[in-house]
C-alpha cells in the first residue's frame, strides 16, 4: 500500500515557533517532527511513501534524509484541501492508500492497528483516539465500531469523545469528492454516509502538533518510553556534572562542570550547557543550542541554536530555532486555576497540580537582559509580547 | 463463534497443516474439534470433543490422510458440545462434509423437510442440514450447482467450507455475516475464519465479501458474487504484513478493550438468548425455600448484584458466599435449597466443589455460565448461558455485564411471578433491559475519553478507595477488582458507611477515592461520607446519575442515565472497567496478559 504524508501548509497556529520557519522542521529529541511519521510508516512496512511539503527547505530535508525512498509533492495552494489535490496525480488510481498527517506523534503501533483493521474489513478506515477535550481537532460519531459522521473543530458540544488521529486508509476516489465539495471534511462525510468506514481505536499515547505548547506534550508521550540512558562516548561531560535518571546525550555535546541533568531529558549534538546550569525533567536541549551558566530548564523545548543566556530561568517554554534569551531572564508560567486555553499539557506540581505555560519565543527572536515575562506569552521576531490569555 | 478452514494442497498430508490452523483459530472457540479430509475419493472424518491437543491425543486428527481437507473449532450454540455435535457433519451417503461458522435461523424447518424426504439427521446442529441439502441436490445437480442452490436456500449467517467426494479435488465455500479469507500460496491454497490460520503459509490474502461463494484447488481459484458473476479474483489479492498474535485483535489495540466494546453486543445476544430453561430456572427458584448463590471474583460481584436485587425487587433473600468459602454453608443446605453457581468457564473448581458439597445434601443447582457444556453445567439440574462469546482478556468484562443482565432477567421474572411486581411494572422493566445494550454503547463512547485522562493520573497512584452503598457496593467491589488485576494499583472497596470505622485514616492528600452511588434513597447518606474524604484532602471521584445531588460536592463524576436502579450495575461498571484499562496502559502494562493470573482458576 501506498501512502501521503501531509506536511504542507503554514502552520499557522503553532506561531510564533512557526514564523518563518517551516513546522515539518521542528525539533523533537532530536529529530524533524515530519520524520516521526515517515519512520512509523517504514517501521510497518510501508515503502512507497510520497511527502506533501510546501517549502524548499523541508523537500531538501526529505531528499537528504531519505533519498529515492520517500517522493516530496509540492504542494499547490495553503488549504488542507488543496495539499490533497496535489497528489490527485499520483494517488487517485490507487484503490486504497493510506493518508497520515505529518504533524503527529504517536507510537508505530496506531498506523500498525490501522492497516491491520483494514486488511481485515478491506473498507476505508479512520484512526481515532479518545479526547476529553475536541474544540480544536476533527471529531468522530462512532457506532458500532464504525463511523458514523465526521465534524471539523465542533463549535456545540457533539455526543462523542472519539478525535480523529490523523492516519486514515481512504479508497482513490476521495480526490475526485474533494475535487467536487472543496472540502476534505464533506468528503470524508460522503464516504461515511455509505455506511462502510472502520474506527481503528488507537488507546495509547497521541499527541497533534498544532500550538507550541504541544511541543511539550509531546515532548512526554516522547520520554515515556525512555527507561535507560544512551549517552554518547563522544560528549564531554565535566566529571563533576550530576546526572540522574534516563536521558539522551548526542556526540560532541559538552556539559559543564557542575551541571545537573535529571531525565528524562534530551542533550543534542554540540548543545552546550554551562557551568552549574540545571537541566530538569521533560528538556530537550537541541542541537547546537547554548544554555548559560547556572540556568534552570524545565519542560522547555530549546530548538537548534538557541541560545539561553546565564541566571536564566526557563520553564513550560519553547524557544525557537536561533531564538535568544538574554542573560537573567526569569519565564513566569503558573497561570490562574480557572483559566480556559486548548490543549494544555499534563499539569505540574509536585503537591497540588497547577496549569503552567511559559514563554514561547520565534526562531531568531530576542528577550532583553532581565526582562520577566509570562506566564503564556507569546514573542515574535521582532520581540514582540502577545499574551495568550488576552487571545 | 467458531473457526473454520480448508487446505487444498498437491502434497500429500495436509492434516497437521489444519491443525496447526486451527490452534491459531482456537480463540474463536474451543470446545470440541474436528477434521474431514477426501482420500481416495473418500471422506474421513476425525472430530471429538475437547480441546485440540486432547481430540489429537484421542483421535490423531494429525494423521488424517489426504491432500485436501477441511477443520473446525467449535464454540457450541446449537447443541451441547459433544463428539457428535462437533464439525465436519457429513449427508446420509458419507460423500459430503460440511463446517460452518455461524447461525442458520431457518434449520429446523429445512430440517423437518429434508427429515420427511428420507433423512436421517445424527447431530444436534444447525450445520448438519447443509449436507443433507447438498446430498439432495447432487441427485440432480453437478458438486458446485447442488452446493450453490444448498446455500441459496440457507437464511442466517455463515462461513462455509464444503467436501464433496465426487470432485475431490475441490474445496466450495461461501460466506454471509461470518468472517472468511481466501490464502493464495503455491500449489497450496486456504480458505480459513482469519487470516492466522493459514499465516505460516501465505501472506497474499483475498477477503470474501458477503454472498459471495467459490471453490478452491490446489492450483485454482473460483470466486462469484450473489448474482452468481465470476470474480476476478486477482484484483482482490492483498499481501498483508501482521503477526498473527496481533490479528486477532480486529483492530484494537487489546482484547481487553476490544471486549470491553463488545459488551452492546454480547448484552444484545444475552437478552435474545433468554429462553425456556431461564422460565425453568424461575421455576425453580420459586419452588425452593433457601437460595443460595456462589462463585468466585468477578462472577461473585455479579451474584452479589442479584442478591441485593432479589432483596430489592421481590423481598426474597438470597444467600450470596464465595465458593471457596462453601464448606461454611453447605451445612445449611437441604432438599428444599437452590443454589445458583455462577462461572463464566463453567469449570471454577471451587465453584464446582461447592456445587458437589450442595448437590451432596440434596440441594438443586442451576449454573450460569458462558460455556455451552462445560462441567458446571453439566453437574447442574439446569443450566442457562451468557452469550458474550469467547473473552481472551484475563480481566473479566463483557462476561460481568452478560451475567448481570441474565441475573437480572431471573429476579425480574422471578417477582413477577412471585406477585412482588405486577405485569405493568414486570413489563416496563423488560423495556428497560431491551435498551440497556443501546445505553451500553452511549456510555462506553462518553467516557471513554474521561476513562483515557483519568487513567494517566492514576498512572501515579499506589492506592485508592472504592465506596459504595446498596448495590453500588458490588460495582465498587468490581471496579477495585479490575483495578488491582491489570493495573496493579492497590485499591480497596468499603461499605461507604463503613470507611470511617478504619479506612479513612490512610486518606492523605490526593488519595483517589471513588464513590459509585446508584441508588437515589442511599444518596444523601453517601453527602457525608464524601464530605469527611473531601476534608482530609482525598480527591473524589464519583459515579452517579445524573442531576445527582452528589455532583457538587465531587472532584470528578461521571453520570448514568436515569433509569430504573436495577439496571444501572450493568452500565455504572463501565466506566470503571475503561479506568482501569487506561490506567494499566498508561503505566505501560499488558492488560490482557496480568501478572500471576490465569483466565480460568482450576486449582483449589
Amino acid at each position: 500500500m501506498k501512502a501521503l504524508v501531509l506536511a504542507g501548509g503554514p502552520g499557522r497556529r503553532l506561531f510564533p515557533i512557526s514564523e518563518e520557519f517551516p513546522k515539518p522542521l521542528v525539533r523533537i529529541a532530536g529529530k524533524p517532527l515530519v520524520d516521526y511519521v515517515i519512520d512509523s510508516l517504514r517501521a510497518i512496512g510501508i515503502h512507497s511513501i510520497s511527502v506533501i511539503v510546501s517549502n524548499r527547505e523541508v523537500a531538501e530535508h526529505i531528499i537528504s534524509s531519505y533519498g529515492v525512498e520517500v517522493d516530496v509533492i509540492e504542494q499547490r495552494g495553503d488549504s488542507i484541501e488543496d495539499a490533497i489535490l496535489s497528489a490527485k496525480n499520483v494517488f487517485e488510481h490507487e484503490k486504497y492508500f493510506l493518508m497520515a498527517y505529518g504533524d503527529i506523534i504517536a507510537p508505530i503501533e496506531m498506523y500498525r492497528i490501522l492497516l491491520e483493521t483494514y486488511n481485515a474489513s478491506r473498507l476505508p478506515v479512520f484512526s481515532v483516539v479518545p479526547l476529553e477535550e475536541q474544540e480544536t481537532y476533527g471529531v468522530a460519531v462512532i457506532r458500532d465500531g464504525k463511523i458514523h459522521k465526521i465534524y471539523e473543530k465542533p463549535l456545540e458540544k457533539v455526543e462523542s469523545v472519539y478525535v480523529l488521529a490523523g492516519a486514515y486508509i481512504l479508497p482513490g476516489e476521495v480526490f475526485e469528492l474533494v475535487d467536487k465539495q472543496n472540502s476534505l471534511t464533506e468528503a470524508l462525510n460522503t464516504l461515511v454516509s455509505a455506511g462502510t468506514v472502520r474506527a481503528s481505536l488507537w488507546t495509547g499515547d497521541w499527541v497533534d502538533i498544532g500550538y507550541p505548547w504541544d511541543i511539550i506534550s509531546a515532548i512526554y508521550v516522547i520520554f515515556s518510553n525512555l527507561k535507560t540512558s544512551n549517552i554518547s562516548t563522544k560528549a564531554k561531560i565535566s566529571p563533576e556534572a550530576v546526572i540522574e535518571g534516563p536521558v539522551i546525550i548526542e556526540e560532541n555535546a559538552f556539559i559543564d562542570h557542575y551541571a545537573v541533568i535529571k531525565g528524562p531529558a534530551y542533550i543534542g549534538r554540540e548543545a552546550f550547557i554551562g557551568k552549574g546550569a540545571f537541566i530538569r525533567e521533560y528538556s530537550c536541549v537541541e542541537e547546537k543550542a547554548i544554555v548559560g551558566a547556572f540556568c534552570e530548564i524545565k519542560r522547555t523545548s530549546l530548538q537548534p541554536e538557541a541560545t539561553v543566556g546565564s541566571y536564566t530561568l526557563v520553564t513550560d517554554s519553547v524557544l525557537g530555532s536561533g531564538a535568544v534569551l538574554e542573560a537573567r531572564v526569569t519565564i513566569l508560567n503558573k497561570l490562574p486555576e480557572d483559566v480556559k486555553i486548548a490543549r494544555l499539557p499534563p499539569l505540574q506540581g509536585i503537591l497540588r497540580r497547577y496549569k503552567k505555560l511559559g514563554a514561547y519565543v520565534a526562531p531568531s527572536s530576542r528577550v532583553r537582559a532581565g526582562s520577566v515575562i509570562g506566564p503564556a506569552i507569546l514573542v515574535d521576531r521582532q520581540g514582540q509580547l502577545y499574551d495568550i490569555l488576552q487571545k | 463463534m467458531c473457526g473454520i478452514i480448508g487446505v487444498a494442497s498437491l502434497r500429500y498430508n495436509v492434516a497437521s497443516i489444519i491443525k496447526s490452523g486451527l490452534e491459531k483459530l482456537e480463540y474463536r472457540g474451543y470446545d470440541s474439534v474436528g477434521i474431514a479430509s477426501i482420500a481416495s475419493n473418500t471422506i474421513l472424518i476425525k472430530k471429538g470433543k475437547g480441546k485440540i491437543h486432547e481430540v489429537e491425543t484421542r483421535y490423531g486428527l494429525s494423521r488424517v490422510p489426504g491432500s485436501i481437507a477441511v477443520g473446525h473449532t467449535r464454540w457450541a450454540t446449537h447443541g451441547a458440545p459433544s463428539d457428535v455435535n462437533a464439525h465436519p457433519h457429513a449427508d446420509c451417503t458419507g460423500r459430503v462434509a460440511v463446517v460452518h461458522n455461524g447461525i442458520i435461523e431457518n434449520y429446523l424447518e429445512l430440517k423437518e423437510k429434508l427429515t420427511n424426504l428420507g433423512h436421517v439427521f445424527k447431530s444436534e446442529t444447525d450445520t448438519e442440514v447443509l449436507a443433507h441439502l447438498i446430498e439432495e441436490f447432487l441427485k440432480e445437480l453437478k458438486p458446485f450447482e447442488a452446493f450453490r442452490k444448498a446455500i441459496s436456500m440457507i437464511r442466517g449467517s455463515y462461513a462455509f467450507a464444503v467436501l464433496i467426494s465426487n470432485e475431490p479435488e475441490k474445496i466450495f465455500f461461501a460466506r454471509k455475516d461470518s468472517p472468511l479469507v481466501i490464502g493464495v500460496g503455491e500449489g497450496m491454497n486456504f480458505i480459513a475464519s482469519d487470516i492466522p490460520a493459514f499465516l505460516e503459509h501465505t501472506r497474499r490474502v483475498i477477503v470474501v465479501h458477503d454472498g459471495e461463494l467459490g471453490y478452491i484447488t490446489p492450483v485454482e481459484i473460483y470466486l462469484e458474487n450473489s448474482k452468481g458473476e465470476r470474480i476476478n479474483y486477482l484484483e482482490r489479492i492483498i499481501v498483508v504484513d501482521w503477526t498473527p498474535d496481533m490479528a486477532r485483535k480486529e483492530g484494537y489495540p487489546h482484547f481487553m478493550i476490544k471486549e470491553i466494546h463488545e459488551q452492546p453486543r454480547a448484552i444484545r445476544d444475552t437478552i435474545r438468548g433468554i429462553d425456556e430453561n431461564y422460565e425453568k430456572a424461575v421455576e425453580l427458584m420459586l419452588d425452593s425455600e433457601k437460595i443460595f448463590v456462589t462463585a468466585a471474583g468477578t462472577s461473585y460481584h455479579a451474584s452479589l448484584v442479584f442478591s441485593l436485587i432479589m432483596s430489592k425487587l421481590a423481598g426474597k433473600l438470597v444467600i450470596p458466599f464465595i465458593s471457596s468459602e462453601y464448606l461454611s454453608y453447605a451445612n445449611s443446605a437441604d432438599e428444599n435449597s437452590l443454589l445458583i453457581a455462577v462461572s463464566q468457564s463453567g469449570e471454577t473448581i471451587d465453584t464446582l466443589m461447592a456445587l458437589r458439597e450442595f448437590k451432596k445434601r440434596g440441594a438443586r443447582i442451576i449454573a450460569l455460565s458462558n460455556i455451552i457444556g462445560s462441567a458446571i453445567p453439566r453437574e447442574s439440574t439446569l443450566a442457562i448461558y451468557t452469550r458474550a462469546g469467547p473473552e481472551i482478556g484475563v480481566a473479566a468484562t463483557k462476561t460481568f455485564t452478560t451475567q448481570v443482565t441474565a441475573l437480572t432477567w431471573l429476579a425480574i421474572n422471578f417477582s413477577e411471578k412471585r406477585g412482588a411486581i405486577n405485569q405493568i411494572e414486570a413489563k416496563s422493566l423488560y423495556k428497560v433491559l431491551r435498551d440497556i445494550p443501546e445505553k451500553t454503547e452511549r456510555i462506553i463512547s462518553m467516557y471513554e475519553a474521561w476513562a483515557r485522562s483519568l487513567g494517566r493520573d492514576f498512572a501515579n497512584k499506589n492506592n485508592a478507595y472504592y465506596l459504595g452503598r446498596g448495590i453500588s457496593l458490588p460495582i465498587a467491589m468490581e471496579g477495585a477488582l479490575k483495578m488491582k488485576e491489570i493495573a496493579y494499583i492497590h485499591a480497596e472497596a468499603y461499605p461507604a458507611g463503613e470507611s470511617k470505622h478504619g479506612p479513612i485514616a490512610l486518606i492523605e492528600e490526593n488519595f483517589p477515592v471513588i464513590f459509585v452511588s446508584i441508588e437515589d434513597r442511599l444518596e444523601r447518606r453517601l453527602l457525608g461520607n464524601i464530605e469527611e474524604m473531601k476534608a482530609r484532602g482525598a480527591y473524589t471521584i464519583g459515579v452517579v446519575p445524573e442531576n445527582s445531588i452528589l455532583i457538587s460536592k465531587l472532584d470528578n463524576y461521571v453520570a448514568m442515565p436515569r433509569i430504573s436502579e436495577i439496571f444501572l450495575p450493568i452500565l455504572s461498571i463501565i466506566p470503571l472497567q475503561l479506568l482501569a484499562y487506561y490506567t494499566a496502559v498508561s503505566r505501560g502494562y499488558d492488560p490482557d496478559k496480568p501478572r500471576n493470573l490465569a483466565k480460568t482458576v482450576t486449582v483449589e
